[in-house]
């Protein structure tokens, strides 16, 4: 089994058919215990979602990507804005219980750190494509 | 031999700061499986409090809204932030291991979620710091028990908080796994080659999505009920927040069980010196039993009388036929194998009978007229913590054995390390067989008191030897970890004759983890090439001796 969008169709099948023996025991009239049901056809849906995306992933990687899934990427090997993200985050949950001027600092530090991550990203290709035309001169 | 583009490079002595700051899988796998263990530490001195004040009846050491945190904080800590976290660990650190994979697949979302997963515990705990202390109603948090009229103090709102951001951080990592298992494989590894742990890997990673976002959204509805109302304050309410808690509560159980169930049979493999049996039947029983395991959360909430006990009944009891075959098929892995008896095989076989007894008391409390005269008694703790402690601790324990040379590059103790493995037998055993006992006389859950008349105390107090006979195991266990850091054997690449990828790199493996992979053919590539040496080398004897024949 080459193609991993076949497990999640598999998973979805199987949930679906617990899911349907499910409401054949509870009743098709009006839906008694609707929230069973619903969390029951959300979790077959995200697997679906899943599949597709999977399955998307593969018919690129055919089309002329190719499988570089051994080679290393480029990517720096610390990365301080994202754990500044983390804090920030955490200061805005926080700041639920605390108060408002939480909130106000986790999100100040949230946009500092998104801006220094789209610096890195952007620095990451650069150098990417650097080594890529080095490596093409030569 | 796939020879890779780029030079591994070693990771090298990293700085504190670094380490937390690491976009490297293995270093965010360790870090994280660090602070879950330390976790786990914390949630033990918990569970001594507990037992120690069981001991006796009457109250000695803690008043009972204390006794209501500690039981609170011990279930959230185990699985919060212990169980859950510390499978994923092991899965960010292994699967791109064991797949052939330079890294993980969005390491930076990878490092956040380790942020968000600390911060959730530190925020979770810092409720003790709070005038009326943390939260108390138990880690399912049952409404009305957790609505701001039973429960108004700021420490279950720090423990709602917590809980989100720790599940967020997991539903993270399994998205960056499971991203990792089906686009970085290596060249040759097809989905029916990928080893048994990383099989447990992806259905782990399938639950994680599927099932937590219900939790989060529990939880973000019992917080807006506390602060705004409405939300279950109808006579439905209280069922549709233990719907929406068991989807996730009990899919929950599997998260923590699959990934060390992989860790355990990749230890009775290698340890059996033979290839993996019935592996096609493995991989199709792991399937069912994810879905099975999702269609089961019912069997929670018999008594309530709000569910399809018939529907939730059959799911439960159906459980049985895919654990049957997996435990088909490690016996039979065993079978005719040239055992070596190592540690990691210790608790992988500890692992499968502990586990047993959970499973087998599981489909008596999945029957709903046994479940109605056992729910909420003693025998529900006990029939859990089989699951949890032969499940988790004895897989993970099978796993730290079994993979601690590639972490460390050094070989964790074997005598220290059997005495760990006796310690932790007979403590758990001693720990959780009186309880079964106990619930079935009555003995209910959730109580920090209870009569001396009842005669309760002896089998209390054994249960109360048995915790700290589990506390001295985990005690060795550091010591062991501790000196094999300074002391122990350097392990080189492959220690055991492992069958996987991992063993093919040095130990500790390089940044981008391989050098070369070697191709793969099958779910045990080194196996195969190891095989083919030997069938190699056999057919040059032969060659030669032939030769020897025709010479005249």
């Amino acid at each position: 089994m080459k193609r991993s969008w076949v497990v999640f169709a598999t998973f979805a099948l199987l949930l679906g058919a617990s899911l349907t023996l499910l409401w054949g025991v509870i009743g098709l009239g009006p839906i008694k215990g609707w929230i069973p049901v619903a969390t029951f056809a959300t979790a077959i849906l995200i697997t679906l979602v899943m599949a597709a995306l999977a399955a998307g992933g593969a018919r690129r990687r055919r089309g002329g990507e190719g499988d570089q899934s051994a080679a290393p990427r480029a990517i720096p090997d610390f990365s301080f804005p994202t754990v500044l993200a983390g804090i920030a985050i955490a200061h805005m949950a926080l700041g639920l219980e605390l108060g408002a001027w939480l909130i106000m600092i986790g999100a100040g530090a949230l946009a500092v750190a998104v801006g220094s991550v789209a610096i890195e990203l952007r620095a990451t290709r650069r150098a990417a494509v650097r080594a890529g035309g080095e490596e093409s001169a030569t | 031999m796939t020879t890779l583009d780029a030079p591994p490079r070693r990771s090298g002595t990293l700085s504190l700061l670094g380490l937390f700051g690491s976009t490297d899988h293995k270093h965010i796998g360790l870090v994280t499986g660090l602070t879950a263990f330390a976790f786990f530490l914390l949630a033990g001195l918990l569970a001594l409090l507990m037992r120690t004040e069981l001991a006796e009846p009457g109250l000695q050491i803690l008043r009972d809204d204390t006794y209501n945190q500690v039981f609170t904080m011990h279930g959230s800590t185990m699985f919060y932030l212990f169980a859950v976290p510390l499978a994923l660990a092991v899965g960010l650190y292994l699967v791109p291991l064991q797949i052939g994979a330079a890294e993980i697949v969005w390491p930076r979302l990878a490092l956040l979620g380790y942020w968000l997963f600390l911060s959730g515990g530190l925020i979770m705990y810092s409720g003790f710091l709070t005038a009326d202390g943390a939260a108390k109603a138990a880690w399912t948090a049952y409404d009305p028990l957790s609505d701001s009229v039973a429960t108004p103090e700021a420490g279950m709102d720090l423990w709602i908080i917590g809980v989100v951001l720790a599940t967020v951080a997991t539903m993270i990592w399994a998205a960056c796994v499971l991203a990792t298992l089906v686009r970085r494989r290596a060249p040759g590894m097809t989905m029916l080659r990928i080893p048994v742990f990383s099989w447990g890997m992806v259905v782990t990673c399938l639950l994680v999505l599927t099932a937590f976002p219900a939790l989060v959204l529990a939880m973000t509805l019992l917080y807006i009920d506390r602060h705004f109302g409405g939300v279950f304050t109808d006579p439905g309410g209280p069922l549709a927040y233990q719907h929406l808690f068991w989807f996730y509560g009990h899919p929950v159980v599997y998260v923590v069980f699959f990934p060390f169930l992989g860790a355990a049979l990749e230890a009775i493999a290698v340890c059996s010196r033979k290839r993996f049996f019935g592996y096609h039947a493995m991989v199709l029983s792991l399937l069912g039993f994810t879905a099975l395991s999702m269609s089961v959360w019912g069997h929670h909430m018999f008594t309530t009388g709000g569910v399809a006990n018939r529907y939730f009944a059959l799911t439960s009891t159906a459980l049985l036929v895919p654990a049957g075959i997996e435990y088909f098929d490690s016996l039979a892995t065993m079978f005719r194998g040239r055992i070596v008896v190592r540690t990691s095989l210790l608790f992988a076989l500890g692992f499968l009978g502990l586990f047993l007894i959970g499973g087998l008391t599981g489909i008596l409390v999945g029957s709903p007229p046994l479940n109605y005269h056992l729910h909420d008694t003693y025998f529900i703790v006990a029939h859990f913590h089989y699951t949890v402690v032969g499940g988790t601790v004895f897989g993970f324990f099978a796993g730290i054995y079994h993979w601690f040379p590639k972490v460390t590059g050094r070989i964790l103790g074997e005598g220290l390390g059997k005495i760990n493995w006796a310690l932790l037998m007979v403590g758990t055993l001693l720990t959780f067989i009186p309880q079964f006992f106990l619930g079935e006389e009555g003995m209910a859950r959730r109580i920090s008191d209870y009569p001396a008349y009842e005669g309760w105390a002896g089998l209390n107090q054994l249960s109360t030897v048995g915790a700290f006979v589990i506390f001295l195991g985990v005690l060795v266990l550091l010591i062991n970890v501790a000196r094999s850091l300074r002391l122990g054997r350097v392990a080189g690449d492959d220690p055991w004759g492992g069958h996987t990828l991992e063993w093919t790199t040095s130990s500790p493996p390089p940044r981008h983890n391989f050098e070369a992979l070697p191709p793969v053919r099958s779910y045990a590539p080194l196996l195969d090439l190891r095989e083919e040496r030997e069938r190699a080398r056999a057919g040059a004897v032969a060659l030669g001796a032939d030769r020897e024949e025709l010479r005249p």
